[in-house]
């Protein structure tokens, strides 16, 4: 885990911003900071999650808002059914996650290019489909949350929840940080940059492929969980959501798709100007942000934030 | 000749109703140089694509080591020490020259290397081809004989007992030619077999010991250069009646 100074600075910096979080719950009162910030995170979880297929593997694909919504259904179901505690809910919500992107990768993953992604797309709509016809979960009408009162030692529900997803999406940006560099994660990027080299070069494809599709779908699950206790209403329009798929394709794009931390400066950046805009102006800007960021980045800089950064670092350095 | 190491027994590929190989049969020695050569079109890239996995053919089986590979995906032939580089290099771009060659040592040559050996491993092979001054330099950014230098170097990362080198010359200055001819014969000096596809005269009968030549799918001449450049067969296909 500390093989260098940076990876003592990493885990020094993730501590200090729990620890930054717990705090916060514990001092500040004002509850729409919480709500706030719970949307970057979960943004953040998406952001990455996309990130390890869509940027580390070059796979690109439109299927994150369908994981994300079998994530949060995943959740109700079990809550309504069993009454599971959360950390059980997230775990479920995870493996079922993780087992249809094993799936979904084995069926398209033959695919390529646009065609992988429009596969995607239209597995979103079929798990729709599926959902909306599903009853137990509330159909097409949705279905509404209870959540507790009371917490043990938080304030309210929210702070908890919000605790849950600080902890969730810094583990999330470990993991991908770590497989970034890892050999699992070099072999992702041979595959991206030229998958017949890769597999010459002994590189397992299909294998590989199908690891980052796993990940892939039980991140967005694990985002997808706490989401139904956080709105208290769930119906298939909002959880299958395109935009929800739209920013985390958005966000590890302006961030820069290479390096781990491209997804997390993007969800970092574009969440929180998404926030800010909804409040000063109106959530209909929100959308707007997105496509003009979006349309500059893919313009002016392909490589994201993370490109921009490391381009004027190796001027500096002539 | 001793234990072939490469086996190829009637293989045939098709591509819809273009028939790309036909029956071909060839072994290789260990240690052996063969030059394989034809006019284009002829089938070359086909039968080494059908050796290195990247295709699979219809009929006929391929043996390596003496152990059938002919349903092995691409990467468990290059694990076996089955090394291939392309005619149009395939660098991974967004990684340097060094880490270009960390994939193969990390995967192809796992079992043969050990993990904190890696760095200095490739920077060996680096120093053989000629590239060890631009190991951290960005892939992408490379001239075209350099980028050839390291599709030979990623393949030589792989530590192989065969190496398939597809037109690795192509475009070269003549001096250029000769610093390939150069490492390959190195290579071969370790112990590595080498196929080797060209169409530079020169360079492919002064390497090969043996040279083969396809002619529409079909293997026509099998035997030293000096036979080869005399054979009627030959100088039809190339040249026509």
């Amino acid at each position: 885990m500390f093989r260098s100074r940076a990876d003592v600075v990493f885990w020094i910096v993730l501590a200090a911003v729990f620890a930054a979080g717990i705090v916060a719950t514990q001092t500040w009162s004002n509850e729409y900071y919480f709500t706030a910030i719970y949307a970057i995170l979960q943004a953040t979880i998406m952001a990455v999650a996309w990130n390890i297929l869509g940027g580390f593997t070059g796979y690109v694909n439109f299927g994150s808002a369908g994981f994300f919504a079998i994530g949060a259904y995943t959740a109700v179901a079990l809550d309504k059914w069993l009454g599971l505690p959360m950390p059980f809910l997230i775990l479920a919500s995870a493996t079922i996650c993780g087992l249809m992107g094993l799936g979904v990768g084995y069926l398209t993953l033959r695919l390529k290019g646009v065609y992988f992604a429009i596969a995607t797309l239209a597995m979103a709509i079929v798990l729709e489909t599926l959902i909306v016809n599903w009853s137990y979960v509330g159909g097409s009408k949705g279905v509404y949350i209870l959540t507790p009162e009371t917490v043990p030692f938080f304030k309210s529900y929210i702070h908890l929840l919000f605790v849950v997803m600080l902890g969730l999406a810094l583990a999330a940006i470990a993991v991908s940080r770590y497989l970034n560099a890892s050999r699992v994660g070099r072999g992702l990027a041979a595959i991206r940059d030229d998958e017949t080299a890769a597999e010459c070069t002994g590189v397992p494809t299909l294998r590989l492929k199908l690891i980052s599709t796993t990940l892939m779908g039980a991140m967005m699950g694990i985002a997808g969980a706490p989401y139904p206790f956080f709105v208290t209403f769930v119906d298939p329009a909002s959880a299958f959501n395109l935009f929800v798929a739209v920013n985390s394709i958005a966000m590890p794009m302006i961030g820069g798709t290479a390096h781990w931390i491209g997804p997390v400066i993007g969800a970092l950046l574009v969440g929180s100007l998404q926030e800010i805009m909804t409040v000063t102006i109106s959530s209909a800007v929100n959308v707007l942000i997105v496509g003009v960021m979006l349309v500059l980045f893919i313009t002016l800089a392909p490589q994201g934030i993370v490109g921009l950064v490391q381009k004027w670092h190796r001027r500096g350095k002539r | 000749m001793s234990a072939p190491i490469l086996k190829v027994s009637g293989v045939s590929k098709r591509f819809g109703g273009f028939v790309a190989l036909e029956g071909i049969d060839l072994e290789l020695g260990a240690n052996e140089r063969l030059g394989l050569i034809g006019p284009n079109g002829s089938g070359k890239t086909t039968l080494i694509n059908c050796i290195s996995g990247a295709l699979s053919n219809e009929s006929g089986s391929i043996e390596f080591e003496g152990q059938d590979i002919t349903r092995l995906p691409p990467h468990q032939r290059a694990a076996r020490g089955l090394a291939r580089s392309f005619q149009i290099p395939k660098p991974f771009r967004s990684m340097t020259v060094l880490e270009n060659l960390r994939v193969p040592l990390e995967y192809a040559a796992r079992g043969r290397t050990e993990a904190r050996r890696i760095d200095a491993d490739a920077m060996e092979v680096l120093e053989l081809i000629g590239l060890k001054g631009r190991a951290n330099d960005s892939s992408a950014g490379l001239t075209q004989v350099d980028m050839r230098k390291l599709e030979l170097a990623r393949a030589l990362a792989a530590k192989p007992k065969l190496l398939v080198s597809d037109e690795a010359m192509a475009g070269l200055s003549s001096s250029e030619v000769d610093e390939i001819l150069e490492i390959l014969r190195a290579l071969n000096a370790r112990g590595v077999a080498v196929i080797m596809i060209e169409h530079i005269m020169r360079a492919v009968m002064g390497f090969s010991e043996r040279v083969v030549v396809l002619d529409a799918g079909r293997k026509i001449a099998d035997g030293t250069p000096e036979e080869i450049l005399h054979n009627p067969d030959v100088e039809r296909a190339y040249l026509g009646e």
